[in-house]
């Protein structure tokens, strides 16, 4: 596969407010995460189908997705890892090389970014 | 004469930890006074069974009162008084401990799920209906039959217990923080959907209440919210039935922490991205709202609130030219924060156990406003 991905976020309710703002810890991972935070591969899935994916066939809880790109993260010293685990799609943006601190900025800059694009695809 | 030591309750959680005793709760301690006088009477006719009627003045021989309030979270002393009298009476005084007895008795016996019959009759478990109406969810009142037992605690769901134990509806006093989707002007009645998801419509409400519902549902598909404080029937076994009496409505600031706190109480073991993601512990989280309501100074903007993915709570602050994140740690009651303006970041952490770290946490963000870093919440008041 080549060229830069957009990497596609699904957003859990909880983290979406109702003027829109959407909270940071959207773009961090759990420790039970192993420090990847799972993300689906956009040169693969558009958002529609991840969206579509991720709430009718796994049956989780998403509002939409919000995207950001390959070289922002590369920029934020976040390694992208494209492991096609538990599905081909899936990939992770992996935060271990970060200290705590600048995870969290990483989140931060990470919802930034996302939060300026706008909804790629959104619950009706 | 001084009264004698007759009962000291002592009140925890919510509402009681800010060490006084709410008015509205010295009803509850009206009806109680009149339940331990009722078992008092049975206890003498049932010591007296050649006798049909308890003496002349019975009740009027003795009077409950509240003798010191002691606070830390609060502790009441009751005591008896007998009035026109230089000693205690103590045969009125037997039967009244007695009645203790049976009433601390019966909570006990329904906090065990035993049989409360033995301690007091149906009837008198109605007394129930209107004693811990009041209580709200996370408060208790503990009570001691003697001063060396153990405490039981009687709680919203423990007066529920023994009030259903009479087989009958009963009242109970609800707050709900919800949406109110349709309004029926004519027959001044709403639907209104809590946050959980349940529905509830015909909730027949009193004129003064109009205005603000009418309000409420029009910024309905804002994501707008209403704090309700209502008095509903429930049947016997628990199930609701109506609402009775609509006391009190309040439009909700979006960023609220009472109601984002609650929303985050709706999350479940492995909420996020399917794995097993932690949800905030419901007691840190009573924590965090308790000591914000008394830490937080009122007049600064309201958080946006946020879990995390390991289950303590972000707040975030924004709209200016920067941001401010303080992540707390709920069970160290710690706080890490930072923030944000044109690509320059500052960091910090609060001590949250105590009132001092909530001062500096104000003035952070008093701070990070007056620098023009982030904004105030008016615009989201404006319904």
């Amino acid at each position: 596969m080549s060229g830069a991905a957009d990497l596609l976020r699904q957003i859990h309710p909880i983290f979406v407010k109702p003027d829109g703002k959407i909270g940071s810890s959207a773009f961090r991972p759990s420790k039970k995460d192993n420090g990847v935070l799972s993300v689906y591969d956009g040169r693969q899935m558009t958002p529609v189908q991840a969206l579509t994916h991720y709430t009718t066939h796994l049956g989780l809880q998403s509002r939409g997705v919000r995207v950001v790109t390959q070289d922002e993260c590369e920029g934020l010293n976040l390694v992208v890892v494209y492991d096609g685990v538990p599905f081909p799609a899936h990939a992770g943006i992996d935060f271990n090389r970060l200290s705590k601190s600048q995870q969290q900025d990483a989140a931060d800059d990470l919802r930034d970014f996302a939060e300026a694009r706008g909804w790629a695809a959104e619950q009706p | 004469m001084q009264p004698e030591p007759f009962l000291t309750p002592k009140l925890t959680g919510g509402r009681f930890k800010g060490g006084g005793l709410p008015l509205e709760v010295m009803g509850d301690f009206a009806v109680l006074s009149k339940l331990l006088t009722a078992v008092a009477r049975q206890r003498f006719l049932d010591a007296n069974p050649d006798r049909t009627r308890v003496k002349r003045g019975f009740a009027q021989g003795f009077s409950l009162v509240l003798t010191e309030i002691r606070s830390g979270s609060v502790e009441a002393s009751i005591g008896c008084e007998f009035p026109g009298r230089l000693f205690a009476e103590p045969e009125r005084l037997e039967h009244l401990t007695r009645s203790k007895e049976a009433v601390v008795g019966a909570m006990r016996a329904a906090f065990e799920g035993r049989d409360v019959s033995p301690y007091l009759t149906k009837k008198q478990l109605g007394y129930f209906a209107g004693f811990g109406r009041s209580l709200k969810d996370g408060e208790a009142i503990e009570f001691r039959e003697t001063p060396e037992a153990p405490p039981v605690r009687f709680t919203k769901e423990l007066r529920r217990k023994l009030v259903s134990g009479r087989g009958e509806e009963f009242d109970e006093k609800v707050e709900w923080y919800c949406g109110v989707h349709e309004l029926d002007h004519e027959r001044r009645t709403c639907k209104i959907k809590t946050l959980d998801g349940a529905k509830y419509e015909d909730v027949h409400f009193p004129h003064k209440f109009h205005e603000t519902l009418n309000d409420a549902a029009h910024a309905y598909p804002k994501g707008t919210k209403v704090r309700i404080e209502a008095v509903a029937a429930f049947e016997s076994d628990g199930k609701f039935k109506a609402v009775k009496k609509l006391e009190e409505v309040e439009i909700l600031d979006p960023r609220d922490v009472r109601l984002q706190i609650r929303e985050l109480k709706l999350l479940r073991e492995g909420w996020l991205d399917g794995e097993d993601a932690p949800p905030p512990s419901p007691a840190g989280l009573d924590w965090l709202e308790s000591a914000f309501e008394a830490g937080f100074e009122y007049e600064l903007p309201l958080p946006y609130v946020f879990p995390t993915p390991d289950g303590d709570v972000q707040f975030e602050w924004d709209g200016g030219n920067g941001s401010l994140i303080v992540e707390i740690d709920l069970e160290r009651k710690s706080a890490d924060w930072r923030a944000k303006q044109a690509g320059e970041r500052r960091r910090g952490t609060f001590d949250l156990s105590a009132a001092e770290g909530w001062a500096e946490l104000s003035d952070r963000v008093r701070a990070e406003q007056t620098s023009g870093h982030v904004q105030g919440n008016e615009a989201d008041r404006k319904i």
